[in-house]
């Protein structure tokens, strides 16, 4: 996924044949996270304000689906052209699209045991689960394209 | 050129008799990100950038404490507003919590 341009805060953008039908069928495992994941505290527990965080959290990823069966659904938004596709976004949908491909990768990762490589934790493959690794890695890749067409090379 | 008018209502200038929980105003909640080994570096530090609209470095300085000491506070805010931060650092995927300022 490489930026070609931006013009007033419209990222232009040219994809591969095979990424853009890896991207829409990536996207398609939206929500992967559970929202047990995530807890308002570490040191008391709350569950008034738990279960409010998970219902804030539910309502968002409803929200998120609905767009993204929308984006889906969207057959001009992307035009072809000699070597694939070009597509635009304006910084708004990139940030939804971050979140949207970070659940995704979070999600991998906690099928796939929640690994820690640098702790001697690997991945627990499986033959359900080895799918997840490839979620996870490809989700990491469109985020690190889309971070650096938001905030430069460096990231 | 048109003048302007008399207000014929005064303004309501009684004061409310509302008053906020002490709790809430308090601004004793510690905005915590916790260490993972999935979310990306350059992610992290991006989302600390369009969370508390801080500059690079102040985020990649916070990025790498959570990555070395395993979690950084981010901020010191009132009830509310920690909710409100930890909300979005949550809804970007980074673990995030809010914890009483023991101090």
């Amino acid at each position: 996924m490489k930026l070609l341009r931006v013009d007033s805060d419209v990222f232009l953008f040219h994809l591969g044949k095979r990424e853009k039908r890896l991207l829409l069928e990536l996207l398609k495992h939206y929500p992967l996270t559970p929202t047990s994941h995530h807890r308002v505290s570490r040191n008391r527990t709350d569950p008034a304000t738990q279960r409010l965080l998970q219902e804030a959290l539910s309502t968002h990823r409803e929200t998120y689906r609905r767009r993204l069966d929308m984006l889906l659904a969207q057959t001009d938004r992307f035009q072809a052209d000699a070597s694939g596709y070009r597509t635009q976004f304006n910084r708004e949908e990139l940030e939804w699209l971050l979140q949207v491909l970070n659940d995704i990768r979070v999600g991998s990762w906690l099928a796939l045991g929640s690994p820690d490589p640098d702790d001697g934790k690997p991945a627990q493959l499986t033959a359900h689960n080895t799918r997840y690794l490839l979620t996870m890695e490809l989700a990491g890749h469109f985020e690190c394209d889309l971070l650096a067409a938001l905030d430069g090379p460096a990231g | 050129m048109p003048q302007t008018a008399e207000p014929v209502v005064a303004p309501d200038l009684e004061r409310s008799d509302q008053t906020q929980d002490r709790d809430a105003l308090d601004p004793g909640y510690l905005v915590v990100c916790w260490n993972d080994p999935v979310n990306l570096m350059v992610y992290v530090t991006h989302v600390f950038q369009v969370v508390f609209g801080w500059n690079r470095p102040k985020a990649e300085h916070h990025m790498l404490q959570v990555h070395r000491q395993g979690k950084s506070v981010l901020s010191r805010e009132t009830l509310e507003r920690a909710e409100f931060y930890v909300h979005q650092l949550q809804k970007y995927g980074l673990q995030a919590t809010m914890e009483r300022d023991p101090a």
